[in-house]
């Protein structure tokens, strides 16, 4: 218990009648950096912000340290958030406004000072002291936002979507220097985003969430290799869902037939199973025959022009962006699917038959409850 | 995204091709407003100034006599005793209704969209009826075996008929019944845009609910209740009709007395003095209060 700085038990949360949160349960290590990933209206700014202590939830309990703090008043718990839209104090000047929670703890005014300038070198915003926050960059905002949080040196950070508001290459920055600071301070941090390439980057751990519950919690790589459900195989990383009946189990291989095109017959593709599916197909719960859904990613997918082992597919259209090129494919029943690749490819048109397949390492089961 | 630029663009656009001709015909747009304040506010003012040096006329009128004498009479006791009188209802109305406004403005822009414009309706509503019918209204409340009468001895606090009416407590209160929709007005619309993610940043970084308020939220609604402050204390000096209907004509304020000098006196150069003194003396009571708070700018006002 102890060396969970923060848990969660059961946190259920309904804003006029609909329920945001169904039972969020969670622990979190000290010093960890976990994120929570989902799209809008998820229930991660809810959570956040139960965290915080800003929302009362339902039912179930929030542990700060091993002590619950689920009643308690956001300015009696020690967990500070860093605002989506930074919300600094615009009538106070940066030193005020990280000075605010150091003041409030009645501090001596020399040692206020000292932490503030600190502070401010950490963040690489010394001599700011007396701006006013609008004549900060929204960069400089974000950093004093930071500052004001951390500077109080709270046991777990609340982060609600902090770089949302930057553009792409401050952002990037932003992302290192978050992590910097993390390892320096060596603060549990909580970040929210729903920008996946900021959860892979930056976090220890990754929660990903969807309709006020938890999808799947996990290490960035677990999370984009073995997506558990259909959900987190298409929101990190963006893969294809195919879906089929299962017909055998073959030395941790499954194989699966899908059906395309209706008028042509099945073909059989082959997904590896990790290793709690195994497992579960050790204990008999995973039957031949079954329906079940596989996640292949877009850049597992290879192509070739002859027939062969795979799925006949028709190519729909190329699109490059990114340094990558799309190729959509006609998947018939299974919808679009979509292969991408490195570079440009003159090798296959709009309007080419191909061969779609992957090694059966890339194909995953997912949904498999 | 494409239709953004493609706005921006017809926006720019617009910009390069106008300017001229705005430019041309900028002051037609301008010129009612410059009119309008010449002849009914500089023009008057200039009139109320003159007039406050000439000579009263024996009968009826004025005299083109160059004197001080008006600003001199001013000076003494009775009438210095009225300023001062007028000064003290017009601060301790000020306060009663920032007591009052400042909680019903707060609370008013933190309700529902809708219970705010039902609010807003309330509060207005008193303006469709002239004020003096409204003072009336009070008279009702005040007289003796009145509303208020009948209720303070059915509650037995009192056991006899009491002289409500015709008091300083009666007067103060009509002014600030009166005043008290601009104060709740202006401080609602500086309430109404508070960012209040900057409170709950203040409680997450440790501040009390009190402390965030005095800190935060009291701090950035400061320009409503200044202009509030304004817009009360102003007409509070010169109010004449309320503490002549509810005072009987026992409470004399400068309002009354400009009044009385312009019908019942007929020294129109008399009035004319106290006006420009009181207007004189409210317009260096708000520039004392700017240089006291340090706030420029006044909340929908100025």
């Amino acid at each position: 218990m102890a060396e969970h700085i923060l848990e969660l038990d059961g946190i259920k949360k309904s804003f006029d009648k609909t329920q945001v949160l169904k039972g969020i349960h969670l622990s979190i290590q000290q010093g960890e950096f976990i994120t929570f990933l989902g799209a809008s209206g998820c229930g991660k700014t809810t959570t956040l912000r139960i965290i915080a202590g800003l929302e009362t939830p339902d039912e179930g309990k929030v542990f700060l340290n091993g002590k619950d703090v689920t009643g308690l008043e956001p300015n009696r718990r020690n967990v500070n958030t860093v605002f989506q839209n930074y919300a600094l104090f615009p009538h106070m000047n940066v030193f005020s406004n990280i000075a605010y929670g150091l003041r409030l703890k009645r501090l001596p005014k020399k040692e206020i000072v000292k932490k503030v300038e600190e502070i401010l070198e950490l963040v690489q915003l010394s001599g700011y002291e007396k701006r006013m926050p609008f004549e900060l960059s929204g960069g400089q905002k974000q950093r004093v936002a930071i500052a004001r949080a951390v500077v109080n040196n709270p046991q777990v950070l609340l982060l609600d979507e902090p770089l949302g508001a930057l553009d792409l290459q401050l952002r990037r920055q932003m992302q290192i220097e978050l992590k910097r600071i993390q390892k320096r301070l060596k603060i549990t941090f909580i970040y929210i985003t729903h920008d996946q390439e900021e959860a892979l980057n930056m976090s220890d751990r990754i929660v990903v969430m969807d309709n006020g519950q938890l999808e799947q919690v996990g290490t960035p790589n677990e999370i984009y290799y073995h997506p558990r459900t259909s959900y987190v195989a298409r929101f990190v990383g963006t893969a294809n869902i195919l879906s089929g009946r299962l017909t055998r189990v073959e030395d941790g291989i499954a194989w699966v037939e899908v059906v395309c095109q209706s008028r042509e017959p099945a073909v059989l593709v082959r997904a590896k199973l990790t290793a709690a599916q195994a497992e579960k197909n050790q204990l008999g719960q995973i039957k031949p025959g079954q329906k079940v859904s596989m996640a292949v990613r877009s850049e597992n997918i290879l192509l070739e022009k002859e027939a062969g082992p795979g799925l006949r597919l028709s190519v729909i259209e190329k699109n490059f962006a990114g340094g990558m090129l799309r190729i959509c494919l006609d998947g018939g029943l299974q919808g679009e699917l979509v292969s991408s690749r490195q570079g440009m490819d003159s090798a296959f048109q709009a309007g080419d038959r191909i061969t779609a397949y992957w090694e059966p390492e890339h194909g995953i089961l997912v949904d498999l409850e | 995204m494409g239709q953004t630029t493609k706005e921006s663009e017809t926006i720019v656009r617009w910009k390069k091709t106008k300017p001229t001709t705005r430019r041309n015909r900028w002051w037609l747009i301008v010129m009612p407003l410059y009119l309008f304040t010449i002849f009914f506010v500089a023009l008057p003012m200039v009139y109320l100034l003159v007039l406050s040096f000439l000579t009263r006329a024996r009968t009826w009128g004025v005299v083109n006599e160059f004197t001080l004498d008006n600003y001199i009479r001013i000076a003494k006791p009775v009438y210095l005793n009225t300023f001062k009188e007028s000064f003290q209802m017009a601060v301790i109305t000020t306060a009663g209704t920032l007591l009052i406004g400042y909680p019903f403005g707060y609370f008013m822009a933190r309700m529902s969209a809708r219970t705010k414009s039902l609010m807003m309706l309330l509060v207005v509503i008193p303006f469709w009826t002239s004020a003096l019918m409204r003072m009336y209204g009070w008279i009702i409340i005040f007289r003796s075996n009145g509303l208020l009468d009948k209720l303070l001895m059915g509650m037995g606090l009192t056991d006899s008929p009491q002289k409500l009416l015709y008091s300083y407590p009666a007067v103060l209160v009509g002014m600030i019944y009166s005043l008290l929709p601009f104060m709740i007005l202006s401080i609602y619309s500086s309430t109404d845009k508070m960012d209040w993610s900057l409170v709950e940043a203040a409680r997450d970084l440790g501040a009390t609910r009190g402390k965030a308020f005095f800190t935060i939220t009291m701090k950035l609604t400061l320009p409503g209740i200044l202009s509030g402050i304004v817009l009360v204390f102003i007409p509070s000096m010169g109010l004449f009709f309320i503490a002549d209907i509810l005072g009987g004509g026992k409470i004399m304020l400068v309002g009354n007395l400009i009044q009385n000098q312009l019908q019942n006196g007929r020294d129109w150069p008399f009035a004319a003095a106290l006006s420009v003194v009181l207007m004189i003396f409210t317009s260096v009571m708000i520039w004392i209060y700017r240089r006291v708070t340090g706030v420029r700018e006044l909340e929908g006002l100025l």
